[in-house]
């Protein structure tokens, strides 16, 4: 886990509660789940299938395929298209590794 | 039997949105797709719901957005948010486009096309680039208007004016920005003064770069004319890499956020197999079109960013003549005054095209950076360094295709779109052959990945 | 008038196609012949290659079960692999990915089993029983491949069978080739060939022989040398899903294959379109449908890219090996099974086109020469 390196602009967001790695957790409630993980200081989300290292979100935009994580249940989504609701459970493939 | 659609518009950025007025209050039957959860485009991401804060922060240029969207959701078409265009094809009665809406597989029918999907970031290959803690600059952008997210501390590397609109935006909302790491080339100025006449013709425009452009200079740690840029770390970034005038130079970070400019999409236009073009000025392929953005292919239009990088408001014009195309190509009957606005806005079309020369001339990427040092990944998806895509060229390849098959470069998820465009510029180098001949990656569907059980399931018409 | 000296042939064997066919020949030849001079002559990046969208079985069951001389070439050819993928990949230092597993065909009727087991009687037969293979009912099936659908009632198993990496394959044969001394130029389309009495000139370049190994463009090309090579496009489309657990599939089958990356190949089609190699959503919508009806875990995983090519068809399927009678020292060879039969061409076909039969007995390369298409 890395440090918190993001902050959220406003104040007085509304929070939404989300489980992540099945730690539960509160963020605002307009994220989407890169930007969930990225403010609960995940920097990255998966191993790379061939070289094995780790690897996080890039671009936010859908086009590199990075930010893959499992979403209640489904394996592989893209995060940066994916808005959190309430409860939400996402496994990044890292829950295992230190 | 299905609904035939007159108007299909994949994409509700400026040119999308313009057009799909434009067709609708004309009494077209319009479709609009879109792949983010509310309407705006990248430029406008999120422009109706971002709040009071978050707009004083993204600036003027985010604001003035509103009434274009506000006239879009008040139009008579149809719109559907939150859309993956997996496949288009030809079909008897125009092109049949596959979609997946909120987890089913969809089929539209359409008589004609608006591929009004806009731009991405051209891909910064430098070595390290892959590690965690690099991101985009429009991946800053995009945390600031979707999710009101912003670093605490960032290294901002690259060149062009959206690197320096995003030092903006986090200076005003207290980002510490350790540096702007400039890679813009010095000769870049010097080429790009006869372009001056070209910026001219837009002041406003080139008032505002100059001021956006001086403010970040003086506010900023601003380094240019670096080079030779590596991120190091192990496990994520530690730092930067860099060289000036020959001697290198550390900065410690945790963050860094890319830029290089943007480059047009072209899976969908490739898909559906329009002839494509290289454009030398905009170093990007992109899709062959006349004035009104139709295609090679009868039926299909570009317009805005997907087509040639302009800008929101040459988009929005580009959308809207794209669409009076479209009605000009039915029986409904314009009144006379619109061929009048047409020209005019062909006009203002070539006119902001020029224009954008001096941006395309000023921050042209250097040399260098498509130019890959031997153990930089080009292939992010399937982890190929440069090292192996030169030798595999030297040994006899025809090009980026077989290339592909060859080291799996652009076999990966993401499809070619984060190396395509370097793995070309290795191929043209290695073979001494200029980029305008040598061939795009081919693209093939799904555009978007469909689970094996949707596709099985997907409505045939 | 004075007289034209005739260029001197620069090359032993011009072979026209970088594909599969191409390539296993050129190496075949240098591997018998170190000495000769080969050119091969490869089309643009953009050209329809039907090697590239090749699923990669090395497939023996069912093929030639109407044509004897088919089914014993194609069994002959598999048997050969083992020993050509051990020198390929060590000449050429990559890995091939070749195994011989065995493969499994499964039937989603009892009809289509019954057909397939008439077929596979045939193959024994023609082949005097060197052809193995097993008919399984379903339980015999599961036992082998667990967790397939309802739908399936059986398959046929053969030990014979087994899958490479075709793309790998052709870079190996490339890389082998040209280790060894063969000339490769890509983006070389050759337009006309002439005949100079002393040997033949294709795209600026002169040798003694030519081979036409241009698939499609067989037809074209062998009527400037007197040879009907008779081939239409069929084609094929594939899909690609992302990668998943090594081991979801034990055999080889042509409707589904795990590659050594673990990404999972679902094939396929034949169509009769012409020159069209798009993907189109009905086919890959039904390949889809088969797929999940055979092994319905495969429902979740993604799919990631799509394939489709053209393959070089003959009438009746079977390859066509052609001299010309009318211009001495020009062949074809025209297939679809590049993959299956690359063993036997750079084996036994090779030495057929130097002209020393010793490795073909029971001349089943003259049995498939177009002379079976005259009435």
């Amino acid at each position: 886990m890395s440090d918190f390196l993001f902050n959220h602009l406003l104040d007085d967001a509304h929070q939404c509660p989300i489980i992540v790695n099945g730690v539960a957790c509160q963020v605002p409630e307009q994220l989407n789940v890169a930007a969930a993980l990225l403010y609960l200081g995940h920097l990255a989300n998966r191993q790379h299938p061939v070289s094995g290292e780790l690897r996080g979100s890039y671009c936010h935009a859908g086009f590199c395929f990075e930010c893959l994580v499992a979403i209640d249940g489904q394996a592989n989504q893209r995060a940066c298209l994916t808005q959190i609701t309430p409860n939400m459970s996402i496994n990044t493939a890292l829950a295992g590794v230190n | 039997m299905a609904q035939i659609y007159d108007y299909l518009v994949i994409g509700a950025g400026p040119a999308g949105m313009a057009a799909a007025i434009e067709t609708s209050n004309a009494g077209l039957s319009v479709l609009v797709l879109d792949q983010a959860s509310s309407a705006g485009g990248q430029i406008y991401r999120n422009l109706g719901h971002a709040d009071k804060q978050q707009t004083s922060v993204l600036g003027s240029n985010y604001g003035a957005g509103k009434p274009l969207l506000e006239c879009f959701m008040a139009a008579n078409c149809d719109y559907q948010s939150s859309v993956q265009v997996w496949h288009i094809e030809t079909h008897t009665k125009g092109f049949l486009v596959a979609a997946i809406v909120a987890g089913e597989t969809k089929s539209f029918l359409t008589s004609h096309l608006l591929l009004a999907h806009g731009a991405m970031e051209r891909p910064m290959a430098i070595t390290g680039w892959h590690k965690p803690g690099v991101l985009t600059a429009g991946a800053g952008q995009i945390l600031l208007k979707s999710s009101a997210l912003m670093p605490k501390e960032v290294v901002l590397v690259g060149s062009g004016p959206l690197l320096l609109l995003l030092a903006q935006q986090y200076r005003v909302a207290g980002v510490a920005i350790k540096a702007i790491l400039d890679t813009t080339p010095k000769s870049n100025y010097w080429y790009a003064i006869p372009w001056l006449v070209a910026g001219l013709t837009n002041p406003m425009e080139l008032f505002k770069g100059l001021w956006l452009t001086l403010v970040q200079r003086i506010k900023i740690p601003y380094i240019s004319g670096v080079s030779h840029l590596e991120v190091m770390g192990d496990e994520q970034v530690s730092g930067v890499k860099y060289t000036v005038s020959d001697r290198v130079y550390n900065i410690d970070c945790k963050l860094v956020m890319l830029h290089q400019g943007i480059i047009a999409q072209t899976q969908m236009a490739q898909m559906l197999r329009c002839a494509m073009v290289w454009n030398e000025r905009q170093q990007c392929w992109q899709t062959k079109a006349d004035v009104m953005g139709y295609t090679s292919i009868p039926g299909v239009q570009v317009a805005g960013d997907g087509g040639s990088i302009g800008g929101a408001l040459l988009a929005q014009i580009e959308g809207r003549v794209a669409g009076m195309g479209r009605v000009f190509n039915t029986p409904v009957v314009s009144p006379w005054h619109k061929k009048w606005v047409y020209s005019w806005l062909r006009f203002r079309v070539k006119q902001l095209r020029w224009a954008r020369g001096l941006v395309d001339r000023l921050y042209r990427p250097a040399e260098w950076l498509s130019k890959p040092a031997d153990q930089t990944i080009v292939c992010r998806c399937e982890q190929v360094n440069a090292k192996t895509i030169r030798s595999i060229v030297n040994s006899g390849c025809a090009g980026v295709n077989q290339l592909k098959r060859f080291t799996r470069a652009g076999m990966g998820a993401c499809q070619g779109r984060q190396c395509g465009l370097n793995l070309s510029h290795l191929v043209a180098q290695t073979q001494q052959r200029p980029m305008a001949e040598v061939e795009p990656l081919s693209v093939r569907p799904p555009l978007s990945p469909i689970n094996l059980g949707q596709l099985a399931k997907s409505l045939r018409l | 008038m004075k007289p034209v000296k005739p260029l001197s042939p620069a090359y032993d064997w011009i072979i026209v196609g970088g594909g599969l066919v191409g390539a296993s020949i050129a190496y075949g030849l240098i591997q018998k012949q170190p000495q000769l001079r080969i050119l091969v002559l490869d089309g643009s990046d953009t050209d329809y290659r039907a090697s590239v969208g090749n699923f990669g079985l090395i497939w023996v069951q069912g093929k030639g079960h109407n044509f004897p001389a088919y089914a014993n070439w194609s069994l002959q050819g598999a048997d050969l692999w083992p020993q050509f993928a051990q020198q390929l990949s060590f000449q050429s230092q990559i890995d091939l990915g070749y195994q011989r597993q065995g493969g499994l065909e499964f039937a989603l009727s009892q009809s289509h089993l019954d057909t397939l087991s008439e077929e596979m009687a045939a193959i024994a037969d023609h082949t005097q029983g060197a052809f193995h293979y097993n008919v399984l009912n379903r339980e015999a099936t599961l036992a082998l491949q667990p967790g397939l659908g309802e739908a399936v009632v059986g398959a046929i198993y053969s030990p014979q069978d087994g899958q490479v990496n075709p793309l790998y394959l052709l870079l190996a044969l490339q890389k082998a080739s040209q280790l060894c001394g063969v000339d490769y130029q890509s983006s070389c389309r050759v337009d006309t060939i002439e005949a100079l009495g002393h040997g033949f000139k294709a795209a600026g370049f002169v040798g003694k022989k030519i081979l036409l190994c241009a698939g499609l463009d067989n037809q074209r090309l062998g009527k400037q040398l007197a040879m009907h090579l008779p081939v239409r496009p069929v084609k094929g489309q594939i899909l690609i899903t992302e990668r998943t657990d090594l081991g979801m599939l034990n055999y080889a089958s042509p409707q589904l294959l795990q590659t050594a990356e673990g990404t999972i190949q679902v094939g396929g089609s034949s169509e009769h379109l012409g020159l069209d190699d798009r993907s189109s959503l009905d086919i890959m919508s039904s390949i889809a449908e088969e797929a999940v009806a055979v092994l319905p875990n495969l429902s979740n995983l993604k799919l990631v890219r799509s394939w489709g090519a053209l393959r070089v068809m003959s009438p009746d399927g079977a390859p066509i090996y052609q001299q010309s009678q009318q211009y001495k020292g020009a062949f074809g060879v025209c297939c679809h099974s590049g993959v299956t039969l690359a063993a036997a061409h750079a084996g036994p076909l090779s030495n057929w086109l130097l002209n020393s039969l010793n490795e073909d007995p029971l001349n089943l390369i003259e049995a498939m020469s177009n002379e079976r298409f005259s009435i």
